[in-house]
């Protein structure tokens, strides 16, 4: 339930920004989840029209982009996706590895008026 | 029109985190986040070592707890310092708790802060607190997929316990598939296979503690 907390906040960034480009209603969302972040969509929708209600942002749209989970081998520095939640490097088996994106959880932009 | 903003949620909690990090660094404490599902045997582990370092290692616990005290009271008879965080029905701690329950703590009698999050595998994981690493705690009697379910947490824990060993033979935790997945997700970190209720496999905590709270 880390998808309500992660929603609160995502409200706290969407108004400010609103409040800043003095928006009177917020049309959608566009927001980036990481896979490794473990986020249940139905959850996380669920929690974004809960906290809309009675906000500028109560008819807004959320359109997820999910990123796949991908890493870098410290070895050989082979880039690869994550498919199967297998962590070693295709190219040379080593499990030495920094994960370079797939933690993502990012309000990218807002449209409104 | 449509505004660009590329601004990361959580950041705040991470921000407090890193200052709580920093802290801890500059008074030499360790501090390890406890995860795990509800009835792993979380308490029972820290009970067990808070026995066992009776003294020796100082630690003072922080206890997170969605809505009673049971486990803080359970630990107090120990004597550590402790401080409960109620959560009220939230599913984890968050990094700001954590630095007013630090303000609670003599900080300069302690060598360790064990924190005992909220009981769910995933929640937890997603919130820093500004640990020096986190412990995941399994037990036979959840089923053997949790590597692959949560395999954020696993990656992530510094070491990973395997409870309630004593009654592996009772459950159908399929132990091969256990490690097998583990190794999957993280081929390096520490198995340590205890039973708390047995008495078993503890010392090769302790050990692990003792070395890695010695370290520099
Ligand atoms: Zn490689």
């Amino acid at each position: 339930m880390h998808e309500v907390a992660i929603v609160e906040d995502m409200f706290r960034i969407i108004m400010e920004v609103a409040k800043k480009e003095q928006l009177s209603r917020i049309d959608k969302v566009h927001f980036r989840i990481g896979k490794m972040m473990q986020v249940v969509p139905d959850l996380f929708r669920f929690a974004f029209d809960s906290a809309k209600e009675d906000t500028i942002a109560k008819d807004a749209e959320l359109e997820i982009e999910y990123v796949p989970v991908k890493m870098q081998c410290r070895g050989c520095g082979h880039e690869f996706l994550v498919g199967d939640q297998s962590f070693y490097c295709p190219k040379c088996e080593s499990s030495d590895l920094d994960m370079i994106q797939g933690k993502e959880l990012l309000v990218q932009s807002i449209e409104g008026e | 029109m449509e505004i660009k903003v590329m601004k990361r949620v959580l950041d705040k909690n991470q921000d407090k985190a890193e200052q709580v990090r920093s802290l801890l660094r500059e008074k030499s404490i360790k501090m390890y986040n406890f995860i795990s599902s509800p009835g792993a045997g979380k308490t029972a582990l820290l009970e067990r070592t808070l026995a066992h370092m009776n003294g020796g290692i100082r630690i003072a616990i922080i206890e997170g707890d969605v809505s009673t005290d049971r486990d803080a009271q359970r630990l107090k008879q120990y004597n550590n310092p402790i401080v409960l965080i109620n959560t009220e029905g939230g599913c984890h701690l968050d990094s700001n708790s954590i630095e007013q329950a630090l303000a609670e703590f003599n900080l300069d009698e302690l060598d360790a802060v064990f924190v005992e999050n909220v009981g769910n595998l995933v929640c937890p994981t997603h919130f820093d607190l500004g640990e020096t690493a986190k412990i995941a705690l399994v037990s036979t009697s959840e089923g053997d997929d949790k590597p692959i379910k949560y395999p954020m947490l696993f990656r992530d824990a510094e070491a990973v316990i395997l409870n309630k060993m004593d009654l592996l033979d009772y459950t159908n935790f399929n132990y091969q598939n256990f490690v097998k997945d583990l190794r999957e997700v993280n081929p390096n970190v520490p198995l340590i296979e205890t039973s708390c209720t047995r008495n078993t496999g503890l010392e090769e905590w302790y050990e692990w503690l003792r070395k890695k709270i010695g370290e520099k």
